[in-house]
């Protein structure tokens, strides 16, 4: 397994807690309604939000054990994050937001370029690289974030709502553009959303998450065959 | 037709009275620069201006000046971060304490500085001891009163961006890689710039007038610690022709300075332009 | 919540104005006077107040050059007292004739409490590393001090030039600088927070300090009252506090 976590986040008045393992090349679809602790779960992944108790480990390093004193800050993780609306950097352009990553660390400015010239034919928009974030589509911005997320080689690559900020008519291809890439990322991969299609195209396994806790896991056929809460059925009632 | 749309979209708009008061409001603002104007004495505006004592006092604020509000960046911006994003105790009394010289009698300010940074203050005493250094009577003096009453307003300015700046942006940069520094200079530092600009044009602004707490802490002295603010408070009692056309500089800079801005504060207030 | 608040603004400022008008049936008198006699006007304001009780006076302290300022830019007052005869004489026009000298001052030289650098003399201040300051032009305690320095033959290197009085005597107590020459009250005022070094008679000069009754008064004799309580019963208290009385 690439990513082994059993862990929990206790705060005021909600508590997560989760058991996630996820396989290189897999992508796990983790669905829940708003404010079951979809978005808390990645961001302890990314290192964003430090847990309570347990632990996560990446490839056999440990990332987070609060029993142990161990905690590896968000930009010491191989994990790339693409946030939901994206986040890309305003001031600027898509090709200086994919190369980010590799200037952070260190890279010079000409092969971090090259490089992220490279992810931008990959997802198709290098004639867009001097672009700025805001003169692009959404689902552009979407393909931008993903390449950026992708320069650093991630070994986890986790997506929050990749295509909730999209209209209803380019979703689907999009979605189906999502695919392809994701297709190609060799990383584990997991992928946060609010839309059973999402999990049903993209996703080879998933998870349910309600009031922060899983509540079901399991392909889609077999989570849609028989759905263990009310959520569950009226989630995926529409698609079996 | 476009007459007619306008003249309905401003009966829309705004009640009667409000119009009214408003409009004795701006008359009370302008008032005073109206009358000050009508004494100023335009013929002789260049001969004063020419007097090698004014030109030392306009050279001197000029320099103290740019140097306090580089002053208040530097030392402002790090402190304006702790106070938006820091999560400690007594926030805050920190907040209220690094801008209180903002609202205090300014000759406060500067006796305060004097228990402080004076020759027999708390942290003088040691520059004096072991520099021989003193900053009354020096030209750091008044950087050091400028800084002190002028920061506040940079501080506010630039927490109330940082916090309207989407912190996400920095999470999404420190997911890439990029250290807690790197973040800041790259991502946040960019993201709050209309507001570093204005911060630190208002933060200039309160340097070149300030007056209290500069004679106070720093003395008067010309090409030294006398600015344009002291110098014209002083020629009011020997030279109100001098005080007048001293006067009438530093409302044309004001003026220049806050109409240049006025986008870029509000942008900034109000977290509506990026 | 918004109609409270303007409830509130309301009663401040009717309340801010009540408190301008009250003691409606004491008649003020408004005296303007040199910063460096205004602690001895307090003083003098409450003793001529228990002896006219009718009375109220009102003491604003400034510069005298700032003062005579306000009077030229008529300013509604009834008497002004001034540091030196020099400044009476600029604004003449708007007195009632004549000015009359209530009370007389000497110059020190106001150093740190002890007298920590040793200064004996005028020729003393002419030290390289020595702090001295004094008053801009303008102001009387200048002109004394150049009347001084004039006389001993002594070329000060002044770091500051303070707006008044209040400046110079501010900074050697604060320790920012090491002296100036003020009026012997003013060191006596201070207490132990600055020492005095005496100037010898054929170097000093007399401060004289003058007073005078405002044409633009409503209330002369109110005015003349005070300014006849200043030459006669006040003299115990202005001697005590260091002022000679001619």
């Amino acid at each position: 397994m690439t990513i082994d976590a059993r862990f929990s986040i206790v705060r005021a008045n909600f508590t997560l807690a989760v058991d996630v393992h996820v396989a290189p090349g897999e992508t796990l679809a983790v669905l829940g309604p708003n404010g079951a602790g979809k978005t808390t779960l990645l961001r302890a992944l990314a290192g964003l939000a430090p847990i309570t108790s347990g632990s996560i480990g990446l490839d056999g390093t440990v990332l987070d054990d609060p029993d142990r004193s161990v905690f590896v800050p968000a930009e010491k993780r191989p994990v790339g994050f693409v946030f939901q609306d994206y986040l890309l950097f305003p001031n600027m352009t898509v090709i200086e937001n994919v190369a980010f990553g590799l200037r952070a660390r260190g890279t010079d400015s000409d092969t971090a370029r090259a490089r992220a010239n490279e992810l931008l034919e990959w997802v198709g928009l290098s004639e867009h690289a001097e672009k700025k974030p805001g003169q692009i589509s959404g689902g552009q911005a979407q393909r931008v974030a993903l390449a950026r997320a992708m320069a650093v080689s991630p070994r986890l690559l986790l997506l929050d709502e990749p295509l909730a900020a999209l209209d209803v008519t380019t979703r689907r291809s999009v979605r189906s553009d999502l695919s392809r890439l994701l297709g190609a990322v060799d990383s584990a991969r997991i992928l946060v959303t609010h839309d059973p299609r999402d999990a049903r195209v993209l996703s080879d396994r998933m998870i349910i998450i309600e009031n922060g806790r899983i509540v079901q896991s399991g392909t889609f056929d077999t989570i849609a065959a028989d759905p263990a809460t009310p959520y569950v059925h009226e989630l995926l009632g529409d698609l079996s | 037709m476009k007459t007619s749309r306008s003249t309905r979209r401003v009966d829309d708009g705004a009640p009667w009275p409000v119009i009214v008061v408003a409009t004795l409001t701006i008359v009370f603002f302008a008032l005073p620069f109206i009358g000050l104007l009508g004494r100023t004495p335009w013929s002789d505006l260049f001969d004063v201006l020419g007097e090698s004592r004014v030109r030392t006092a306009l050279w001197l604020s000029i320099r103290t000046s740019v140097t306090s509000a580089s002053a208040s960046l530097l030392f402002g911006v790090p402190l304006a971060w702790v106070l938006a994003r820091g999560r400690f105790p007594g926030r805050s009394a920190v907040r209220a304490l690094c801008t209180m010289s903002m609202v205090l009698p300014p000759v406060v300010g500067g006796v305060a500085l004097f228990f402080s940074f004076g020759r027999q203050g708390v942290f003088g005493r040691f520059l004096d001891d072991w520099f021989s250094f003193q900053f009354t009577f020096s030209v750091w003096g008044v950087i050091l009163a400028q800084t002190f009453v002028a920061m506040p307003y940079l501080v506010l300015t630039v927490e109330a961006a940082i916090r309207q700046a989407d912190a996400r942006y920095e999470d999404a940069a420190r997911s890439l890689g990029g250290s807690r520094w790197y973040v800041f200079r790259r991502i946040t530092v960019p993201a709050i710039r209309p507001a570093l600009v204005a911060g630190v044009v208002l933060a200039w602004a309160r340097a070149l007038g300030e007056f209290g707490a500069t004679i106070t802490f720093a003395g008067n002295f010309p090409g030294t610690t006398q600015t344009m603010s002291i110098a014209t408070y002083l020629a009011l009692d020997t030279d109100a022709r001098e005080a007048l056309v001293l006067s009438v500089v530093m409302i044309a800079t004001s003026f220049a300075v806050l109409f240049g801005l006025r986008d870029r504060w509000m942008g900034a207030a109000t977290g509506t332009t990026r | 919540m918004r109609v409270r608040a303007g409830i509130i603004v309301a009663v401040l400022m009717a309340f801010g104005v009540a408190c301008g008008s009250n003691d409606a049936e004491r008649s003020r008198l408004d005296v303007m006077a040199a910063s460096s006699l205004a602690t001895a006007f307090e003083i003098l304001e409450s003793e001529f107040e228990a002896a006219n009780p009718d009375i109220d006076v009102r003491v604003t302290s400034g510069s005298s050059s700032n003062l005579a300022l306000q009077i030229e830019n008529g300013a509604p007052a009834d008497v002004f007292a001034s540091a030196d005869e020099s400044t009476m004489t600029k604004v003449a026009g708007f007195l009632v004739p004549d000015y009359r000298v209530f009370a007389t001052n000497e110059l020190q030289i106001m150093v740190a409490p002890g007298n920590p650098k040793n200064i004996r003399s005028l020729a003393d201040l002419q030290a390289d590393d020595l702090i001295v300051i004094t008053a801009q032009e303008g102001v009387p305690i200048r002109g004394y001090t150049d009347e001084v320095l004039t006389r001993a033959g002594v070329v000060a290197n002044f770091r500051s030039f303070e707006a008044n009085v209040g400046g110079i005597v501010t900074k050697i107590t604060n320790g920012a600088a090491d002296a100036g020459i003020v009026y012997r009250t003013d060191v006596i005022a201070t207490g132990s927070r600055a020492s005095g070094v005496d100037i010898p008679a054929e170097q000093n000069v007399v401060a004289r300090h003058p007073i005078a009754v405002l044409t633009s008064s409503t209330r002369r004799d109110d005015a003349a009252a005070f300014v006849a309580f200043l030459q006669g019963l006040g003299r115990d208290t202005l001697r005590e506090l260091g002022f000679g009385t001619p």
